[in-house]
């Protein structure tokens, strides 16, 4: 790509299938996109796998400007990464931090490798989860489960979808990318349903004492004012970054 | 957020520690020895004295930007950029990583070093067009600020608290860093 855009300068065009791409390789050009005209490149293209569940309706990252988006983007500038809530949830990652270490620690003992790629994505698990519902996240779906759910998640995301370049295949699902998606979907909303609901009736029995974690700012919020959030939209609000990643690699894999 | 925040933070941590262990002199213990104290994991409110270690965060971003292309965005109407007309409904990717490799943009585009970010002003915080890995304006990430508190936890700790060595005794210069890193952590005598 850095070698396409040498040849043919800051601004590519690329046309696949019914769809025009326009590559922006500078500084400068990116700045027109992302400052000068950024109301006017404030909407998102849409691949078809985030329908799945509906997701692109409910997604910060998918939806396209409107109040909905509005009120999510500000629930998680001013509330969910604020620095005061930050701040408010740090000992819940140290603690998680000091699990990391004392894992590596142990490896250390026995002189073992450690394959850094997979004991941070362990531990970025943990410390999400924490920061979110206090949490592990990952026995609660047991066994490896969300490693499976999450990598076949990403497969999914990463495989490129022929719906997105020929809009008329998108009712087939041709590949069958959407379905696969959607089930896996399911089984991390039935663990997050749970999480959830137990959340709910603690606080409802007033049993619970605050966890300073995102999971009470939003519930929080919501009681407050269930306009502006509501659990469907939590969660969709926790799975949101689900397709962040893959989609970004998905576009540079086929452009490549 | 649990999968894609799990996956470009883990990848976003790989990177800088090949990269250390890539250039030794880069990876200096100094500024962590002194501001936490040998052997000691990082804790949150250590990293604004932590200046080195944030701009190690930086030269990783800049290098290998965990989405290298951004998030695409669509034009609303016809728009004029830079002399081009983008037609309206068109797919814009922003190609982080060739802003990021451009040796126009960047000294020494291909080598890892820390120090250019030192007495910069430049962040990560899309103000400066250089480096945007998190993107800018309305669409900018909101998760950012956590994804660098993280990141600058684990990586300080594991190398404040751990030397590094190399599997099957490879030496850094027979890294290929494309691969997967896998080293043997020893633990730092704080005695």
């Amino acid at each position: 790509m850095a070698k396409l855009a040498e040849i043919y300068g800051p601004i590519m065009r690329i046309k696949l299938g019914q769809a025009t791409t326009i590559v922006i390789s500078s500084p400068n050009a990116a700045k027109e996109i992302l400052q000068t005209h950024d109301t006017l490149f404030s909407d998102r293209t849409n691949p078809d796998i985030t329908t799945a569940y509906n997701h692109n309706r409910y997604s910060l990252v998918f939806l396209p400007v409107s109040p909905l988006w509005q009120e999510l983007r500000k629930i998680c500038h001013n509330h969910l990464f604020s620095t005061k809530t930050l701040d408010a949830s740090q000992d819940l990652r140290r603690t998680k931090l000091q699990e990391f270490l004392t894992d590596i620690r142990q490896r250390s003992l026995k002189g073992e490798v450690v394959d850094i790629g997979r004991a941070a994505f362990k531990a970025c698990i943990n410390f999400l989860s924490y920061t979110f519902v206090s949490r592990d996240f990952v026995p609660s779906v047991g066994n490896g489960e969300y490693r499976h759910i999450a990598g076949t998640l990403l497969k999914a995301t990463g495989t490129p979808n022929l719906v997105d370049y020929f809009p008329l295949l998108r009712v087939f699902d041709p590949q069958g990318i959407r379905r696969h998606t959607t089930n896996y979907i399911d089984k991390l909303f039935v663990v997050l349903d749970t999480l959830i609901d137990e959340r709910m009736k603690l606080r409802a029995a007033k049993l619970d004492i605050t966890n300073n974690d995102m999971l009470d700012v939003l519930l929080d919020i919501s009681e407050g004012n269930s306009e502006k959030i509501n659990k469907k939209q939590i969660k969709h609000l926790f799975l949101v970054c689900v397709f962040l990643y893959q989609i970004s690699i998905l576009f540079c894999f086929i452009i490549m | 957020m649990l999968v894609a925040g799990t996956d470009t933070t883990a990848y976003g941590l790989e990177r800088s520690m090949s990269e250390l262990m890539h250039s030794p002199e880069a990876m200096s213990k100094k500024e962590l020895e002194e501001t936490v104290g040998i052997g000691n994991p990082v804790e949150e409110s250590d990293i604004v004295r932590l200046p080195y270690l944030q701009a190690v965060i930086k030269e990783s971003l800049r290098m290998h930007p965990p989405a290298p292309l951004l998030l695409p965005r669509r034009a609303k109407i016809d728009v004029e950029v830079c002399g081009y007309t983008v037609p309206q409904g068109t797919q814009v990717l922003i190609n982080e990583w060739a802003i990021g490799r451009n040796p126009k943009i960047w000294d020494n585009a291909n080598v890892f070093s820390p120090e250019r970010f030192l007495g910069s002003d430049i962040n990560v915080k899309g103000r400066n067009f250089k480096l945007t890995p998190f993107g800018s304006g309305r669409r900018i990430c909101p998760g950012s600020p956590l994804a660098a508190r993280m990141l600058q936890l684990m990586l300080g700790s594991l190398i404040n608290c751990f030397d590094w060595d190399l599997e099957n005794q490879m030496e850094a210069k027979d890294m290929d860093l494309d691969q997967p890193l896998r080293a043997i952590p020893v633990i730092i005598n704080t005695n």
